[in-house]
């Protein structure tokens, strides 16, 4: 009885992709800009090889007071900045934060954070367990221009 | 840190699990992987006159403002930015993203290309009067160089100068996490004017090291 009920339900969420299966996230090596005015982004990508959509909900570090999600817009020559609750990470599909975009922003790095250091952060989600990772600091401009040299890192 | 939609993940039945991942399969098809969150920020490609920078739709030329330079000395846009080529940007110092890439591009590219602040001046104005003293002004842009001129003023009179180049005024965004104010939205791109005062080209965000190292020498060399 379970199993049919789950079917017809599942069937209803078909519009809603990837709700029905079991996320498999990856996360690439995270590289943080030199903090200027007391703030830094961190670089990274996100990829979802599993059939099941998940979100990024939160990163911590002990690093910095906190990791906020945000997001540069651009439209109508105007740059705005927003924040975000939730990042989806849908079933199939590689979320990039990086410049001009989606981006890790450390409020207040500590003294610690500064060219060539390293340090740990914890990406947690809705559904898969947190992953932690650890993101070198780098000039804001050479991470910056890789970022946007290789689409696909 | 769970959600309500992780916790009833985890305590899913197994029958169910295998039923969930069943119908996964069979919705598989229809969730292949997608194009990856798009920016539209690949450099910029050079057009038929060798620029990188675009061409402006209709003439621009240095603002009739007048503003405070750090040191509090009334500095008058037209007059002061005129006989020398000029590069301008509207940012604030709290901005995390934009503001600081193009600084950091610009005087990168200017010490690779050889162009002197001598021959460019580089003017930044905050769009953020509330915030940006004359001090922080200073020391953010000592970050890129101190070189790059700071200027500052009220928002009225800022506002006066982005109008009269067709530029949006500054918007409050919302709340800085750091908990010290607003996030702003600002103008994206950089405007570059020639000695006499007209505007040549604008860079959009996105614009690279390579494209400034492409065109300072040439602002300079057709500018001056």
């Amino acid at each position: 009885m379970a199993v049919s009920a789950s079917l017809v339900g599942l069937a209803l969420l078909a519009g809603a992709c990837g709700a029905a299966g079991t996320p498999e996230l990856e996360v690439n090596a995270a590289q943080a800009a030199v903090p200027l005015a007391g703030s830094s982004q961190i670089v990274l990508a996100i990829t979802n090889r599993g059939d099941g959509d998940d979100a990024l909900v939160a990163v911590d570090t002990d690093a910095a007071v906190g990791i906020e999600l945000h997001e540069t817009r651009i439209a109508d020559d105007r740059a705005t900045m927003v924040s975000l609750e939730e990042v989806p990470l849908p079933a199939g599909e590689t979320v990039r934060f990086r410049p001009g975009g989606l981006h890790l922003m450390m409020i207040a790095p500590d003294d610690e954070v500064v060219l060539g250091a390293t340090f740990e952060l914890t990406l947690r989600f809705d559904r898969s367990e947190p992953i932690t990772t650890t993101s070198e600091v780098r000039d804001l401009l050479d991470l910056a221009e890789d970022a946007l040299d290789d689409p696909d890192a | 840190m769970s959600s309500p939609r992780s916790d009833r993940s985890t305590q899913r039945p197994p029958v169910r699990t295998l039923a969930l991942l069943l119908v996964a399969g069979l919705l598989a098809v229809a969730c292949g992987p997608a194009s990856a969150t798009a920016i539209a920020a690949q450099g910029l490609e050079p057009g038929p006159d060798g620029w990188r920078g675009i061409p402006l739709e209709r003439e621009r030329t240095v603002p009739e403002a007048t503003l405070l330079d750090t040191q509090g000395d009334a500095v008058a846009l037209h007059e002061a930015f005129t006989g020398t080529p000029t590069l301008l940007f509207f940012g604030y110092t709290s901005c995390p993203d934009i503001c600081p890439i193009h600084l950091a591009a610009i005087a990168s590219a200017m010490g690779t290309a050889g162009v002197s602040f001598d021959d460019l001046d580089v003017v930044f104005v905050s769009v953020d009067p509330d915030r940006d003293t004359p001090e922080r002004i200073d020391d953010y842009l000592a970050n890129f160089s101190r070189r790059i001129v700071g200027l500052h003023g009220g928002l009225a009179v800022v506002e006066d100068a982005l109008a009269q180049l067709d530029l949006p005024g500054p918007v409050v965004e919302g709340a800085d996490p750091r908990g010290e104010g607003d996030l702003i939205g600002h103008p994206a791109q950089v405007i570059g004017f020639d000695a006499d005062g007209q505007a040549l080209r604008t860079w959009p965000f996105g614009a690279r090291r390579s494209d400034w190292i492409a065109d300072l020498p040439r602002i300079v060399e057709e500018g001056s």
